[in-house]
Order: C-alpha cells, then structure tokens, then sequence
C-alpha cells in the first residue's frame, strides 16, 4: 500500500467522518459558482440594471468566500481534533510528523478536488434555475444558459487556492500537540464551564448600550449606527459565552428542578455545550440576525410601495406651476390617453402649504372641505358630512402613518406662519384617505370662507405656498394589489413620465407629471436587485449554519454514543434518551433563531423611522418565520439523523 | 429463593463465521449469595453477564430474575426493569464527566422521577456507608481510580436492586484500591444482603465471592465454594485457573 493509497483509503473507507466536511465544502462551491456564473453572464454585462445587480453580486461573491473560509477552517480544525487518537497511534507507530502532515494534506486536497468537482456539477443543474429566477426576479427577460468557461476556472481555482492555504494553515494545529494528549484525544476529561460576573455584566452593558444608541430614533447618524452594531455584536457573544452559562448555573441551583427525569443529564450537558459552541452560536446568530434584518428590511419596503401604490387612487398626477401650460399639457395627455382607448376624467386639486405653531413649526397642508369632498367623491370615498366652523379645522391623518408631532395638538389652538394670518382649533382628528395629498400623512381641512381667506392672503410672488394639481382617475386602471411591471399601466405611465420630463427640458412646459405606476416600477425595480442579492445571501447563511451546527453534532456523536451506551445499561429508556438529547439539539438549532428575532425585532423597529420603513412587526415576524421554518426543516433532518444513530447503541 | 435462574441459555452470533459464545447454561443463584463467575479470555463470561443484565438477548433458554423473564417486558419497560431491580459496576466506571459524584449517585432515582427529599436521604444514606461524604460535591476528573469505583457503586445501590452485577470492577485499580473497592462489595452484601454477580479475571477479587463458577469454552466448567478461609480459596481459585487455561500451569507450580 502506497502512502498515497493509504489516504485515499483512509478517506474513502471512513466515510461517515468525511462526509459532512464534504458535502458542506461542496455545497459551497456549488453556491460560489452559480453567483460567478450570473456575475459573468453575457446577457447580464450589458444594461444599467445589469451593472448594479453585477455590483451587489460581486460584494455577495466575497461574502460568501468569506464565509466558506471560515467555514471549511472551522470543519477542519473539529475534525482533526475529533481524529486525534488516530494520529496518536500513527505517530506511536513511529509515524513522524512530515508523514502526518502530509497524510493530512493529501486528504484535505483530495476532498477539496473533489468537492469543486461535485459542486460545480450541481452548481451547473442548479444554475439553469438560478438563471430562470434571477431573470424573473431582476424584471430581465430571457437569460439563456451558456457554458460559463469563466465561472469554472474562477471558482476551481479560487476554491484550490483555498483548500491548498487551509491545508497548509491546518498543520499548524497539529503540529505542538504531544502524543499523550493526541491518544487521550476527545476522552480528556472536560473543565466545568468558567464565568465572570464582570464579563456577564459586561455583556449585558454592550446590548443596553446599543439599544439606546439606537434609541436615538431619526436622529440616529451614521457613526452611531456603527457603534451600535459594534456594540450589539460584542453584547451578542458575551451573551453566550458568559450570560447563557450564568443562566444555566443559576438554574442549576434548584434540586427541585434539576434533579428531575433526565433535567440532570441535559441541563449539565448544555452547560458544557453552551460554552464549548458560544463562538459557534454566536456566530450563526449574527449571520442569521443579518440575514433577519436585511429579508426584514426588504419586506418592509416592498409593504411600504404597495401601500403608497394601493392608497393612491388618482393614476396620474399634474402638478401645475403655469396655467398657461396646462391646456397644452392636457391636450398631449388626453392624445396619448386616447390612442389607446382608455376612458378617464381629471379633477382639480388645491392646497395651501404652511407651518403650524405648536412648540416647534410644524409643516401642515391645509385644505377646504369643499376641495376634499370632491377628491374624495371622484375617488368613491365617503364625504367629510360636517360644517366646519370658521375657526376650527379638522386634522385628517392616514392610519398606516401617522403624524407624531401633529396628533398631539387635538384641542389646540394653533395659528399658522407668517405671511399667512389665521388662528384656529383643531377641533378634532381622524383617520381618513388623503388621496397622495398632504404627502400622503396628514391634511387639515378648514372651511371654504376660512381657506379662501388664507389664499388671498398669500403674495402675488410667492405663489409657491400654493399647491394646485390635476389627477386623472382611470377606472380601466384600478386593481386589487399590485401591479406587475409588464402591466399597461406601468408600461404607459413610465412612458408618459420619461416623455414629459424630455418636454421640462425642451422648455415646452413648467408642469410636472408624475404617476403612481411608474413611482412604483421604479423603486420596485431598484428594489429587486436588493431583494435578490439579499434573499440569497440570507438563504446561503440559514443553510451553512445549519451544516455548521450539523458538523459540530457529528464530531461529538461518538462521545454521546458512549454515553448513551452507558446510561442505557444502567436503565435510560429510549424515550428519555431522546428527549434529552432532541432537546439539546433544538436549543442549539433554535436559540440563535430566537435570538436573531429579537434582535431584528428590536433593531427594525428602533430604526423604522430612520429608514421610513413604517410598520415593522409584520415583516420582521415574516421573515424570522421563514428562517425559524428552515431551521425547524434542517432540524427535523438532523436530528432524525442524529436519532438514529443514538438509537444503535441503546440496549 | 433463588433470585436468578438461568436455564439452558445459548447464544450464537451470526455472521460469516459463526460464534457459538455460550451453550447450555444453567445456573442458580440463590438471595443474598456473592457469585463470581471466572474463566479464560474469550470463554463466554462477557456475553454471559449481558444476557443476566439484559442487554442482550439470548438465542436459546431462559433468564429468570426473581422469576420474571426480563426478555418478556417491552423496550420502555425493561429500561424500568434494570433501572429498579439491577445495579451495574462497571470496569470503566461509566461515570458521566459533566455531572458531580452526588448527581451521578442520584441520576437513577431522578430518571424515576422520586421525590426529592427521598433522594437526599439515600443519597446520604449510602454516601456514609461508602465513605464518601468528602467527595460528593466534587466532578469526576477531580476523584481518583478507587473512589470513582466507590461512586459508581453507590449508584449502582442507591435504587435498592435485587441484583448487583460487576463486570471486572477492579480491572482499571491499583491492588489496594482492588482490594478496598472489594471489601466494601463484600460488606454490602454482608449487611444489606444484595446479591451480587460479579464477572472478573482477578482471583484476588473472585476470592472475595461466596462460590466461583468457572466458563470454558461457552460451557460451565466447574465451581468451587468458598470455606472459612480466603486465602485458601484463592489458592483453590489459582489452581483452577491455571488448570482450565491452557498455559497457565506452567506458573502455577511456580505460585503454589
């Protein structure tokens, strides 16, 4: 038997050992190259669009390189630790140390070669649907399947690279430890579990400390937003090394709780395991917390669009700045309108702009209720049926976002910014439909002799406090939901707005045209690129740290075998058995879960004002769910897996 | 009363060769009796004591343990059976690492679920008995080779079995600590009249028994008594031993 035979033997004929490290190293190459192949992707070099999502692709590309370093590293190095006897009997053997390393050396390249090899096999199959997907999710047509020459050679060798420098990185593990120690290999007796009250405090202090930097609302910046991750990262792993292992010691105290059923075996085990994998969990919940909040923050925006899209029933929207223009503005829209049938009727729109006094100027848009009930009537809302005194105003709000600084002044009496002159009460304040006026979140409606006051108070030159509108409702236009972006509305509307803002730059009109289709396409489209860089990289991080967690439980089986074995002869039913070891499981599976929503919880809605994300519940909730989904997936696998293996050993 | 009966019990197992480890076995031991059972490596004395502590089942006859068949209970119930009625010591303690001596002493009654004020007065009870009081607060990896022994077989008592089975109890301890982890054997069997099954290699610790059973080959072979003095008997179990085992005659003219 050659040296070579024997490593291939070695890896071939102890496969169980070998094949998480495997398949995980494989299933990384496979993600890499599917990106490499959308990266360079002839269909895709080309457009704008293609230009931005290359971009976002190429910082998920180091993400993920990143990421498989650390991951292949830390396989590594838990698998020769779990090996260790074995390298103690060889060495025992007269083994010298240039032959281990080189034992190991030639078994990490073999696997590596052959994890590029199945990964970019599966890479190819799995690209065809990637391409499939990104095409439909990017709004691009038609991406055809090539044969990525660039992509294979990039990824083979980017990934021999990092085989080859892990390898090589890995021998120095070895190489200080004494043949003792490698014979007593995992067997050595285990130290209880270390915690500083100082260091828990400490831990906590971080987490507190970043909540109220966070705290600071929409007058965050970007130096404290820094902080704050700084912070929450370094609380997050002073929460598993040190505040976790407190909390389990604390609940070790109570006889009465611990020495119950198998409590014993599970509650003493997890101490142990809590802080030998703190820097696993710690690390997975920040991968998945990340993960949390950017699936969080793109539901968030997605909800936010619809919202603006669904609360606007006027399609298109003419903002008058001259008359003069208007006849001619409207004669063009009504030609284009007509050439491909679609039946509308306009309605015209004025508000007066202004601030209110109450404590600091508060912007305000004010309306006559004659002017609101037509706006409301053209789009089918019920009427504002009330008189309004001259001296009151009633503040109208939309629910979904409300007005914080305007809702507390229900029952004041306010008086508005000069040139204007006029004090009144805001007599009172309901949710209603605004109908986009008032940026879409609050209108103070007064009476038409009041409003018609305050217009001819406003000077000849600055008739910018004015704001006069025409909006068309299309009937053929509206919908339940969203539109798709090949809708004709949004084909239409992105046609009228690019064709008027060429007429803005020929001087032809003052006016500006702007529509809900084309205001939707066009953040949804900036958006998609987002969502598909960040969905995938979510999805990349939720599955390697279930492999994470999959490869740790399988370099410990061997030791839960035994004691398994032992405790099932001195009468450990199989039932027991597999509560306390499942339960093990899930708490390692579920706790970074948990944690990461918490903290996506905390973290989206701190910020949701800064960002104008709006609500935030729902979203986060959606997107943890859908991570806590996975999990529970990989979790139900592992530990079916896990269980079956214990189960052999049970007598 | 007897306690265990063991009637023509066989055990083949299968495979490309097969092993015949024990072939017609009838054994009785009676309540209260300290039993050895001895005999070359490979002779069947392993499975043996597998098939007693049923955690292997047997290919022919019967195990009757205070006459029920263990092998007749189902999987939930027989993890009950061993955890009430049979104690085990092992060669290698199988004591868990992450749990102190008092939890690991405890861990059988708490797997019953007993109230906890119980488990503290066995706890204590049994802790005095075997003298380590001292050590109950402490982890495995802090106690030495002789008191892990003494732990494992207070946790192997504390549930009150009706059967105590050894396998090679002394196999990893220095001679006095053999000696001491046998004599406190002896002193429980004495004063609480647990039974006990003890497998083992070392005549010093068979000599400890009340009557030794000799396995060759899978089959009973012989048995000798123990009279008033061990030392005798040990001399006695030398010979025996040195007769079954092939070479060993050859140091018995040198021992006697």
């Amino acid at each position: 038997m050659s040296f070579l035979q024997f490593a291939f033997n070695n890896v071939g004929r102890n496969a169980r050992a070998y094949i998480a490290y495997f398949l995980s190293s494989a299933f990384m190459v496979m993600i890499f190259f599917t990106y490499a192949m959308f990266i360079f992707h002839p269909g895709i070099t080309g457009s704008e669009m293609g230009r931005m999502t290359r971009v976002g692709m190429q910082v998920a590309e180091y993400i993920i390189f990143v990421f498989s370093f650390l991951f292949v590293l830390y396989s590594i190095s838990s698998f020769l630790k779990a090996r260790s006897k074995e390298f103690g009997i060889l060495t025992i053997l007269g083994a010298t140390s240039g032959t281990i390393n080189r034992l190991i050396f030639l078994e990490n390249m073999i696997i590596g070669l052959l994890s590029v090899i199945v990964g970019l096999a599966s890479g190819m199959l799995l690209s065809k649907l990637f391409l499939l997907l990104g095409a439909s999710v990017t709004g691009m047509n038609g991406l055809p399947f090539y044969m990525p020459w660039k992509a294979m050679i990039f990824t083979t060798v980017a990934f021999l690279l990092l085989f080859l420098f892990l390898s090589v990185f890995t021998l120095i593990f070895i190489r200080k430890n004494r043949v003792l120690e490698l014979l007593s290999g995992s067997s050595k007796p285990k130290k209880e579990p270390k915690t500083s009250w100082l260091l828990a405090l400490l831990g906590v202090g971080l987490l507190a400390a970043s909540v109220m930097l966070l705290q600071r609302g929409s007058k965050i910046g970007e130096k404290e937003v820094m902080l704050a991750a700084v912070t929450g990262v370094g609380g997050t792993y002073f929460f598993y090394t040190q505040v976790a292992v407190f909390l389990i010691k604390v609940a070790k105290r109570s006889k009465r709780m611990l020495w119950r059923g198998t409590n014993l075996i599970w509650v003493s085990e997890m101490a142990y395991k809590i802080k030998d994998n703190a820097r696993m969990l710690f690390m997975v919940t920040v991968a998945t917390s990340l993960a949390c909040m950017s699936v969080g923050v793109i539901l968030s925006i997605n909800t936010q669009i619809a919202k603006l899209y669904a609360g606007d029933p006027f399609a298109i929207n003419l903002s008058v700045y001259n008359e003069s223009d208007l006849k001619k503005d409207l004669g063009w829209i009504e030609g284009q309108l007509n050439k491909e049938d679609i039946p509308y009727e306009t309605v015209r729109t004025e508000t007066i702009q202004s601030s209110v006094s109450g404590g600091n100027w508060v912007y305000v848009e004010l309306a006559s209720l004659t002017n609101y009930n037509k706006l409301a009537e053209k789009a089918g809302a019920a009427p504002l049926d009330q008189e309004i005194p001259q001296d009151q105003g009633v503040l109208l709000y939309s629910a979904d976002d409300p007005p914080k600084d305007l809702l507390g002044l229900e029952g004041e009496t306010v008086s508005l910014e000069s040139p204007l002159s006029h004090t009144f009460k805001i007599s009172e304040k309901r949710p209603a439909r605004l109908f986009g006026a008032g940026g879409g979140k609050s209108l103070i409606v007064l009476n038409d002799a009041a409003y018609d006051k305050l217009k001819r108070q406003i000077p000849e030159d600055e008739s910018g406090w004015l704001s006069s509108d025409v909006r068309f409702l299309i009937k053929a236009w509206d919908r339940q939901g969203v539109p798709s972006l090949q809708d004709p509305e949004v084909a239409m509307t992105v046609r009228l707005v690019a064709e008027n803002r060429e007429r803005l730059d020929d001087g032809e009109t003052k006016n500006y045209l702007s529509a809900r289709g084309d205001s939707y396409a066009n953040t949804k489209q900036g958006l998609s690129m987002f969502i598909f860089v960040g969905v995938f990289i979510a999805a990349i991080f939720s599955i390697s740290s279930a492999s994470f967690l999959y490869f740790k439980l399988y370099s410990e089986l061997n030791q839960d075998r035994r004691m398994y074995h032992s405790l099932s002869k001195i009468g450990l039913a199989d039932r027991e058995m597999k509560f306390a070891s499942g339960l093990q499981i899930a708490l390692l599976f579920f706790v970074p879960i948990l944690i990461s929503g918490i903290q996506t919880m905390v973290v989206l809605s701190l910020l949701g004002s800064a960002f104008n994300l709006g609500e935030v519940t729902v979203p986060v909730l959606v997107s943890t769910g859908t991570f806590l989904a996975a999990q529970a997936l990989y979790y139900a696998v592992v530990r079916s897996r896990y269980m079956i293996q214990l189960k052999r050993v049970m007598v | 009363m007897d306690l265990l009966q063991v009637r023509g019990l066989g055990k083949v197992y299968p495979g490309k060769i097969v092993t015949r480890a024990l072939h017609d076995i009838h054994l009785t031991i009676e309540q209260g009796e300290f039993v050895g059972i001895m005999g070359p490596s490979g002779s069947g004395k392993t499975t043996l004591l597998n098939l007693v502590s049923t955690i292997d089942a047997p290919s022919t006859g019967e195990v009757l343990i205070n006459g029920k068949n263990p092998f007749a209970l189902k999987r939930k119930e027989l993890a009950a059976f061993r955890r009430r009625e049979l104690g085990f010591v092992f060669q290698d303690f199988n004591l868990l690492d992450t749990l102190t001596v008092a939890e690991n002493i405890v861990l059988p009654l708490t797997l019953d679920r007993r109230p906890l004020r119980e488990m503290e007065k066995k706890l204590e009870r049994i802790a005095d008995k075997l003298g380590i009081r001292d050590i109950l607060g402490k982890r495995i990896y802090e106690i030495s080779g002789g008191q892990r022994q003494r732990a494992a077989i207070a946790r192997a008592m504390i549930p009150g079995p009706s059967l105590l089975l050894a396998d090679e109890p002394t196999g990893s301890l220095d001679s006095n600590a053999s000696r001491a982890v046998m004599e406190l054997l002896e002193g429980i069997n004495r004063s609480e009249g647990t039974t006990m099954m003890l497998v083992s290699h070392d005549p010093l610790a068979a000599s400890y028994c009340d009557r030794v059973v000799f396995i060759k080959d899978g089959m009973l072979s012989s048995e000798i008594h123990r009279g008033d003095s061990r030392q005798a008997f040990f001399q006695k179990i030398i010979e025996m031993l040195s007769f079954l085992g092939g070479n060993a005659h050859e140091l018995s003219s040198i021992r006697v």
